[in-house]
């Protein structure tokens, strides 16, 4: 049985492989710019990351609050997906109205600040969970 | 989507959904926050379970609720606070 979230991502998928496969077809045939198949292709990763960013936060529907994660670590995981969101949202910004070089390495340092600052949040949720346990 | 608008258009809500951003809290926590009957309260609960802003687990009696929002409803939160009715401020300690 294929779950909704699997369902989702090959969606994704398919419209991120489809999408990148047309625009190369249409930049070959000269009916858009040469620039426009990567920029198109990152936007949508951009999006999709913003898509997941918002989803990080929230438990699945019938998931058990209690394994699901103690409130700490439920408030990280809110974090990670709002710093994910603002690198998703740069990076789509990026490729969408700068300059390809600038593009580049403004969305790649965005991508990258927003997985570091999220990681380094749920590093201290977990490192606090385990010094409540130790306490306990 | 509708469902979240409408929970978050109450100011009574959106303070619950506030109080539970510190950590889970039971039913009858919540409700000696608010100067409302407890059917009232029970209500305001059903619309915030019903657009998925919170979920419950049972603990014996009395159910818990944990905050359970994705980061565009966060953000509509922050929002609906800010712009909309204001939001009336509660002690965040229960009386019990």
């Amino acid at each position: 049985m294929i779950t909704r979230s699997i369902r989702g991502s090959l969606v994704l998928a398919a419209i991120l492989l489809g999408s990148a496969f047309g625009l190369s077809l249409l930049a070959d045939f000269n009916w858009v710019g040469p620039d426009m198949p990567d920029r198109v292709t990152q936007v949508i990763i951009g999006l999709v990351l913003v898509v997941f960013g918002n989803a990080t936060g929230k438990r699945e529907q019938d998931a058990d609050p209690v394994r699901d994660g103690n409130p700490a670590m439920m408030a990280a995981r809110r974090f990670f997906g709002l710093a994910l969101v603002l690198g998703g949202l740069v990076h789509a910004g990026a490729w969408l109205l700068a300059p390809l070089e600038l593009a580049n390495t403004v969305s790649m340092v965005a991508v990258i600040t927003a997985l570091a600052v999220g990681l380094a949040r749920i590093a201290l949720a977990v490192i606090g969970q385990s010094e409540t346990r130790g306490q306990g | 989507m509708n469902d979240v608008f409408k929970a978050l258009s109450d100011p009574t809500r959106r303070e619950v959904l506030r109080l539970l951003k510190s950590g889970p809290r039971s039913a009858g926590e919540l409700a000696d926050a608010f100067p409302v009957s407890r059917p009232t309260m029970s209500s305001h609960f059903n619309v915030l379970r019903a657009a998925g802003l919170v979920s419950t687990e049972k603990a014996g009696k009395s159910v818990i609720y944990h905050l359970n929002v994705s980061v565009l409803e966060e953000a509509l939160l922050g929002f609906a606070g800010a712009f909309g009715i204001a939001t009336r401020t509660v002690p965040t300690t229960s009386s019990n």
